[in-house]
């Protein structure tokens, strides 16, 4: 497990329960457990130190469990994982990495390593991992949406990615000396942001790893497999930004020789995720001018433009009405979703949620892009994970750009077409509703409410596996 | 700016020549010429010799089917875009191109592959799950050994 400044007491509970949950297997003697520090928060590398002390003292296999922290966190999380592998690598031949914030059941482990064992020219297999129970409103809502939204979605990519696939950096069992020999990651030329070290280095280590000569497998169902969400607005945008930031870097990875073709489409695909974000605002932007031009084109194909305007819609939420219908279809799937009336509300309370959440991200990326073509920056540190309020005072000094883009291109846009606002509002929403948006869906009283009534709630919030109850005991 | 543009070129032409090229012999000719010789990013691991294969590495796959069915996401998905532009094309040209029509059309390009490609991978992975026989199978072939109740022999080298 890679930690950084992150709270020691929950890293470490996490750590304890999923080795008693691999041990419950009978397999335990396998594995050896790692923290991997690159605290540089004095208190916070004290405290780690003290809680893994306590832990190996307290457990009979104390001999198989190690701390280590880097002074200098040289290439990031993805130095630190390579550090492990360069100090302990040749001692065994795969390695799980976890995030502070991930959980996974020793019976779900013990597979993925079966299937590891089994297949020896697989290199990497990715769990699919799944959100856990939250009290926090913005993250029950968005892991509702995507619980549901990925079955479909990752089958269907896998079926055609297929030995070429997705590492998202944790939560995956990874073939240790085809990872040290061959996924070591280059320096970018040139200066940050994006050149120097590789960020967004795990879909970069699977693109190495296939070239190697090993198969990038995800395992596209759902099952002891879980992680945390951003707990607000701010914290998601923030995680946005970093992730696009990484992402951007491919533009500089895409001649890596001897790639296969899907890899290297992989990387396109990731870089297009969010190109596609200025594009759409750069379209938004333009609305009341496109407006205007079109009042004075008396042949207007008005319906054709309507069609198209509904045909992208569908076409937009497909994964999310695939998902809808996936648990419809399965056996004792709106059940586990906490019944009907629950689903249907979850249903369209998330669908609302994700407009006014994709325009409040999509600006926010948008704007950090421009920036990143002059060269500008982000920090990096530990997130903030709990549910916590957002003050209102806080959301204006964050959202205002949106706000003010939304003002100014709505009464622009009305002002020119009254059609073309109404229209539009789906889209231009989130802009507006941008700051009571980010403070509503962080009210802590909001999440509890939720979590009471069990809205938007996963099948772990109405069925609670062993592990993520022991890891939310203290919460 | 420029050299990104290279770049882009570049991988234009691997894509083109490569993208579906996985049967055993162009599999294995494939490491070679996508090499650009000037890099220095990353070595290239040489001419890795190994036996002409159908199959995929762990031998789970045939290569073939695994062609076909990226030939038909790309069928797909290509038409669905280029649908979706003629379209977007016709509604901007009513009244003649201004500079805006233009830059409208290369948002909408840029902005909606994502959105169709997400589409297509929710339509089949829908149809994996609830009308496709053996789904595992088809999209997880590796899967089945998790389940063998078998001891885990990659024990630590140490001991």
């Amino acid at each position: 497990m890679t930690v950084r400044n992150e709270d020691p007491e929950r890293a470490i509970l996490r750590m304890k329960t999923i080795k008693a949950s691999v041990d419950a297997t009978g397999e335990g003697a396998a594995f050896s457990y790692f923290i991997l520090s690159d605290t540089n928060d004095a208190g916070v590398a004290a405290a780690e130190e003290r809680g893994v002390a306590e832990w190996k003292a307290n457990d009979r296999d104390g001999d198989r469990i190690t701390y280590r922290r880097r002074t200098v966190n040289t290439g990031f999380k993805a130095g630190n994982v390579r550090e492990f592998c360069e100090q302990w690598g040749r001692d065994y031949e795969l390695m799980l990495p976890l995030d502070a914030d991930s959980v996974m059941s020793g019976a779900q482990i013990v597979k993925l390593v079966r299937m590891m064992q089994a297949h020896p020219k697989i290199g990497l297999i990715q769990s699919l991992v799944v959100g856990m129970p939250s009290s926090s409103a913005f993250a029950r809502i968005f892991q509702f949406g995507m619980r549901h939204g990925m079955r479909s979605y990752t089958m269907g990519q896998a079926w055609w990615v297929g030995d070429c696939g997705p590492f998202w950096g944790h939560n995956a069992v990874v073939r240790i000396r085809p990872f040290v020999e061959e996924c070591e990651l280059p320096m970018l030329p040139g200066k940050p942001p994006l050149g120097g070290h590789v960020l967004s280095h795990d879909q970069v280590e699977a693109t190495l790893m296939r070239r190697a000569g090993y198969e990038v497998r995800v395992l596209p169902f759902e099952g002891g497999s879980w992680e945390e969400n951003p707990p607000t607005m701010l914290d998601f945008a923030q995680r946005d930004v970093r992730w696009c930031q990484g992402n951007m870097q491919y533009v500089k990875l895409l001649d890596i020789p001897g790639l296969k073709a899907m890899s290297r489409f992989q990387l396109v695909w990731a870089i297009l995720m969010f190109l596609g974000l200025p594009a759409w605002t750069l379209m938004l932007a333009t609305l009341p001018l496109s407006a205007h031009e079109t009042q004075g084109i008396a042949t207007f194909p008005k319906g054709l433009a309507i069609a198209l305007y509904i045909a992208f819609f569908a076409m937009y939420l497909s994964p999310k009405i695939a998902g809808l219908i996936d648990a419809v279809m399965t056996k004792g799937g709106v059940a586990s979703f906490g019944g009907p009336v629950r689903f249907a509300v979850s249903a369209v309370m998330e669908l609302v949620f994700s407009f006014l959440q994709g325009a409040v991200s999509s600006f926010r990326t948008t704007v950090f892009m421009v920036g990143l073509a002059f060269g500008k920056s982000v920090v990096w540190g530990g997130q903030s994970r709990d549910a916590y309020g957002i003050s209102w005072v806080t959301a204006a000094q964050n959202l205002w750009p949106q706000t003010l883009f939304g003002i100014v291109l709505c009464s622009l846009t009305y002002w020119v077409s009254p059609a073309a606002f109404w229209w539009s509002l789906p889209l231009t929403a989130g802009y507006l509703l941008a700051i009571p948006f980010a403070v509503v869906t962080a009210w802590p009283s909001l999440g509890q409410w939720m979590k009471r009534m069990g809205l938007a709630g996963i099948p772990e919030d109405f069925v609670t596996p062993a592990e993520v109850k022991a890891v939310l005991r203290t919460e | 700016m420029m050299e990104e543009r290279a770049y882009f070129q570049r991988l234009a032409t691997h894509l083109a020549s490569n993208l579906f090229a996985t049967s055993g012999k162009n599999g294995l000719t494939e490491m070679n010429d996508a090499a650009p010789s000037t890099s220095t990013l990353a070595s290239s691991p040489a001419s890795r010799p190994g036996p002409a294969t159908h199959t995929v590495p762990s031998g789970l796959q045939a290569t073939r089917e695994l062609s076909r069915r990226r030939w038909l996401m790309l069928g797909l998905n290509l038409a669905t875009w280029f649908a979706m532009m003629w379209v977007a094309a016709t509604i901007l040209s009513a009244g003649g191109w201004s500079v805006l029509d233009y830059v409208l059309l290369a948002c909408f390009a840029v902005g909606t592959p994502w959105t169709v490609v997400g589409f297509w991978n929710a339509v089949i992975g829908l149809w994996l799950l609830h009308f496709h026989k053996d789904p595992v199978g088809a999209v997880a072939p590796f899967a089945a050994a998790g389940d063998a109740a078998t001891a885990i022999t990659t024990k630590p080298r140490s001991s």
